[in-house]
């Protein structure tokens, strides 16, 4: 009873909790998810960012090669200064109205030139002395001398691009023609020794197309110089790492407080725009950092919540144990006390009971009056006697010290004994006896306990059943038990009560209750004293009041080995 | 150098000396810097194709005003690698805080420390609040890699920031390890220093202890006009960040321009140390400052067409232009220089001019230090050896005995057969060595 409370006390408080937790887990990673693909959006604007700040850095060179003089109208040594003193650009070029490169030119490249055009517009190979082709107004101010170093290197690092072959743009092997007729201006990006060179090309003021390559290792170290640095102040997501990586895959600048792990991935990574799209950028978070910087205020709450729940629902469960076990308790305390009263009254209920008797033995048989009157102190007295037996044999058996102690004897006889004791208490109430007995062969049992088995049905029928107007009781004998039945037709007992009406201290209802006293123990002792006996006290089905049945493990006195 | 040793010394050919050492160049004074344009010898022989050397040295006298300098805008870059955890980066930062307070308020000063990423510790200020400087400076600790491509480029980047030709823009960079993130190759590096000189910025690099790359410090130094050097032990720091900022505080001329351009018949061969830009018969070389008291040169090799007897040829003239640091106005000054073709060999010897023949054998010395370094580098120690006694017996015939530099020869062809960390060591001196001479820096 206690453990099963106990454990339905449990259950109402965990089964909310848990399934609290689970919906709370579930919003919680929703929740995440959320926050995760915010975070992620975030991330991913701030790589944008990042990229627009490199676009403007290109967009400050594009502005500074347009505000140089027309380059096409430069001697060879001015173009030749101004790379000297340029520190970002390595080598200007000039094309000519054929999209020929006229600057820097060697001879053997316009012999390569002249030879492609297979002859059909055979252009001279121009010398040293002789400006070439005067057809060209602007040509005058250029001639070919001899290269320099770094024009030299320039040529042979370009020699693909002059010569119409297709140049890898990036690692993919794709490639692309830039439309110098129709554009204006434009970038053009190719690979030469260690990584991505960038050249710029627009037309002058003069119409010629016109270029500059930019010093890769001056590019890297102006964008380095333009991204932020490590300053946890100086960032937004200074707390993560975010990488220029190169086409190669090696880090050209990072900056961020995270040192990341070999092995982990990046949250987010992003291609810088053109014309550096061989180039991404990538941003390395910090471990969870939805679960510590914007998820944690979800999880708190859900954990919060479930644990002011729990603690309502303990609380709760506590209070209500409580209540239910004070109910148990005062029971208890009361059959304590009619415990140890009935054991001061036990002595003095058995005078007066013998008394009682005595006296009725001896009064003449005109005195009705007085044999009515001593007839009402034996049966009250024998009422009495039965309740102080049922709590002492209550008590004992909550001490675990109930024995029974076999003796051979008849069960009808005892039948007969009790309702012998009841019959002026029923009769009073308008209630007849009948008994239809089958149990005579002497039997081995214990008679007293049969006795209060029997007294406790039979002091419910006189204080329930009183509405109705028999009672009969029926015994059996067989295989070693024997089955008696008292059924009443008094109200009976509703189906839902029948199980609990064998529980200690259990009412029916006010309504039954109405008027009538007892601890409430009867049922639950006879029971008791039924199963102790090798047997049961169960509540028969009936049409109409209540039937109850005994039954007691009583073998018949005197066959094989049933002496006790 | 000595005059007196020099003098005893420079007989190539253990002929005759004369006077009229400078018969034929032309010297040129400005306020700030002088000019002196001589040839190795002031004839050569008649009717063959000769060799010749020029060599255009640049002088800068100090100022008049002793107390006065120029205003600097530095950057001292940090390694806080791994490596340098410790002695080494608590010496580093010891010397930065050294040197920061030799500055006057209107210098600007800004610390930038690199591992694997960059923190810039000081943007770049007026050095007038010190205290808040030493505390960025004192807060740096060891981390990891060595970004050392992206230290240079923010400290370059904070040095853009005040930058001007009228201070002395310098970087110095300490490094103990190899550069592993970002470009990471001498070429690289070098390519940095090449654009950076342009807007007048130099990198001095200092290495600490024996692991870094010397190659391409020396190379980010020399392609900027910076100064390197080589520090074993922590504990040199301090003088070595003090001697770089004597140099610093002691430039009276900045944007050295020379222009040298070659008579018909004359051919720029090349440059013996600092390099230069040659294309056609127009030689172009940049320095970015010079310091009091110093004389930088620059030694061309040329190939002269035959002569005849008697005739004075014009060589070359020299265009040098430069800022004055004191004035703030850029000035300029002339050379030319001749030869006279002569048959006789005693006239050539006699014509020689002492400061130029000393130049050239240093430069040549240089070169064979490095090819024997190159060939020790390649594993062919027994060649290199060779190459280094040839080298002593070339110094000595030409009286370099009691040179340090000499010494210096010595002891690396006694120790050519070390590996590992000694040569490492060795090979970070010769490095230096080689440094110190091509491009007249001082030790």
């Amino acid at each position: 009873m206690k453990v099963r409370l106990t454990v339905v006390l449990t259950l109402i408080v965990a089964l909310p909790l848990v399934g609290l937790g689970w919906l709370g887990t579930r919003v919680a990673r929703n929740e995440r998810v959320v926050v995760e693909q915010r975070f992620n959006a975030l991330v991913l604007d701030r790589l944008r960012d990042v990229d627009a700040g490199i676009a403007t850095y290109l967009a400050q060179r594009e502005r500074d090669l347009f505000s140089l003089p027309a380059l096409s109208g430069q001697t060879v040594d001015q173009l030749r200064a101004m790379a000297r003193e340029s520190a970002t650009v390595r080598q200007f070029f000039v094309l000519s109205n054929r999209n020929e490169l006229r600057y820097p030119v060697s001879l053997e490249l316009v012999r390569e030139y002249a030879s492609l055009r297979n002859g059909l517009d055979p252009v001279p190979a121009p010398s040293l002395q002789q400006p070439p082709s005067p057809d060209e107004a602007e040509s005058r101010e250029l001639s070919i001398t001899p290269l320099t170093a770094e024009e030299t290197a320039f040529l042979e690092r370009t020699h693909a691009i002059w010569a119409g072959k297709r140049i890898p743009t990036n690692d993919s092997g794709e490639s692309r023609h830039v439309n110098i007729s129709t554009q204006f201006k434009g970038w053009y990006a190719w690979y030469w020794g260690d990584g991505l060179n960038l050249i710029f090309w627009w037309r002058d003021w003069r119409g010629a197309v016109v270029g500059a390559e930019l010093n890769p290792v001056r590019l890297a170290a102006d964008i380095i110089g333009a991204l932020p640095d490590s300053n946890p102040e100086s960032a937004t997501l200074a707390d993560g790492r975010i990488s220029l990586i190169d086409s190669k895959g090696a880090t050209i600048y990072q900056w961020g407080a995270l040192e990341p792990t070999q092995d982990v991935p990046p949250v987010a990574s992003l291609p810088l725009r053109a014309p550096l799209s061989a180039w991404h950028l990538q941003y390395h978070a910090a471990p969870n950092p939805a679960g510590t910087a914007l998820g944690g205020g979800v999880v708190f709450n859900i954990v919060s919540g479930i644990v002011v729940l729990g603690l309502a629902l303990m609380a709760l469960a506590v209070y209500y144990h409580r209540e239910s076990s004070r109910e148990m308790r005062e029971a208890a305390q009361r059959v304590s006390f009619v415990n140890q009263v009935s054991h001061e009254l036990k002595t003095p209920l058995t005078s007066i009971r013998m008394y009682a008797e005595m006296l009725d033995g001896e009064l003449d048989g005109n005195d009705e009056k007085a044999r009515r009157h001593v007839g009402v102190i034996v049966s009250e007295s024998q009422r009495l006697s039965r309740l102080i037996g049922n709590v002492l044999t209550f008590s004992r058996k909550q001490r675990s010290t109930l024995k029974l102690h076999r003796a051979p004897g008849s069960v009808d006889g005892v039948i007969r004994s009790v309702l012998g004791h009841f019959e002026p208490a029923l009769a009073a109430k308008g209630i007849r006896c009948a008994f239809d007995a089958d149990a005579a062969q002497v039997a081995l049992f214990d008679q007293d306990s049969l006795e209060q088995i029997l007294g406790n049905l039979l002091g419910n029928v006189e204080k329930y059943a009183a509405s109705g107007d028999r009672v009969e009781i029926h015994s059996r004998q067989g295989d070693g038990m024997v089955s008696i039945t008292v059924a009443d037709n008094g109200p009976g007992i509703p189906p839902r009560e029948r199980n609990r009406v064998f529980m200690p201290f259990y009412r029916i209802s006010n309504r039954l209750t109405d008027g009538v006293t007892g601890a409430g123990i009867g049922l639950a002792i006879a029971r008791d004293l039924a199963r102790l006996h090798g047997g049961d006290l169960t509540l028969e089905p009936a049409e109409k009041g209540a039937c109850f049945r005994v039954v007691i493990h009583a073998p018949v006195a005197g066959t094989n080995g049933e002496q006790t | 150098m000595n005059t007196t040793k020099t003098r005893r010394n420079l007989s190539v050919h253990g002929l005759l000396m004369l006077a009229a050492a400078l018969l034929g160049a032309v010297s040129a004074q400005g306020a700030q810097v002088g000019l002196d344009v001589a040839m190795g010898s002031d004839s050569v022989l008649a009717n063959a194709k000769q060799t010749a050397y020029l060599r255009v040295a640049m002088t800068g006298h100090e100022f008049r005003d002793t107390s006065a300098r120029v205003p600097v805008n530095v950057a001292i870059v940090l390694d806080k690698s791994g490596s340098m955890s410790g002695e080494k980066l608590a010496k580093a930062k010891d010397a930065a805080i050294m040197v920061i307070e030799r500055l006057r308020p209107d210098d600007i000063v800004s610390v930038v420390a690199y591992d694997s990423v960059v923190t810039v510790l000081v943007p770049a200020t007026k050095a007038s609040d010190q205290a808040g400087i030493f505390a960025a400076i004192r807060s740096v600790w060891a981390g990891n890699n060595t970004a050392l491509f992206a230290g240079v480029s923010k400290g370059a980047a904070e040095i853009r920031k005040f930058l001007e030709r009228g201070r002395v823009n310098r970087i110095i960079l300490l490094s103990d390890g190899l550069a592993n993130e970002g470009p990471s190759s001498p070429g690289e590096l070098a390519e940095l220093g090449a654009s950076l000189i342009k807007e007048g910025v130099s990198v001095t690099t200092i290495g600490l202890g024996l692991d870094y790359n010397e190659d391409l410090m020396a190379a980010l130094a020399r392609k900027s006009d910076g100064n390197h050097m080589f520090v074993e032990k922590p504990e040199d720091l301090a003088s070595a960040f003090g001697r770089e900022f004597g140099n610093v505080m002691s430039v009276v001329a900045g944007n050295v321009n020379v222009a040298v351009t070659c008579e018909p018949g004359v051919r720029p061969v090349r440059a013996l140390g600092r390099e230069v830009s040659v294309a056609g018969q127009n030689v172009h070389a940049v320095l970015n400052q010079l310091y009091g008291g110093q004389t930088k040169y620059i030694l061309l090799e040329v190939e002269l067409e035959p002569g005849t007897v008697g005739t004075r040829t014009p060589v070359a003239t020299v265009e040098l232009s430069y800022l004055d640091m004191a004035t703030k106005t850029t000035e300029s000054l002339r050379g030319a220089v001749a030869v006279t073709a002569t048959d006789s060999q005693a006239l050539v010897t006699a014509g020689e001019n002492r400061e130029v023949m000393e130049a050239i054998v240093y430069q040549i010395s240089a070169e064979r230090n490095e090819l024997a370094m190159r060939l020790r580098d390649e594993g062919k120690i027994e060649e290199g050896k060779r190459v280094l006694k040839e080298n002593l017996k070339y110094l000595e015939s030409n009286g370099a005995i009691d040179t340090s530099w000499y010494r210096d020869n010595g002891s690396v062809l006694l120790e050519m057969d070390q590996g590992g960390a000694e040569w490492g060591k060795i090979r970070k001196n010769m490095i230096k060595g080689q440094y110190q001479i091509k491009q007249q820096s001082a030790p």
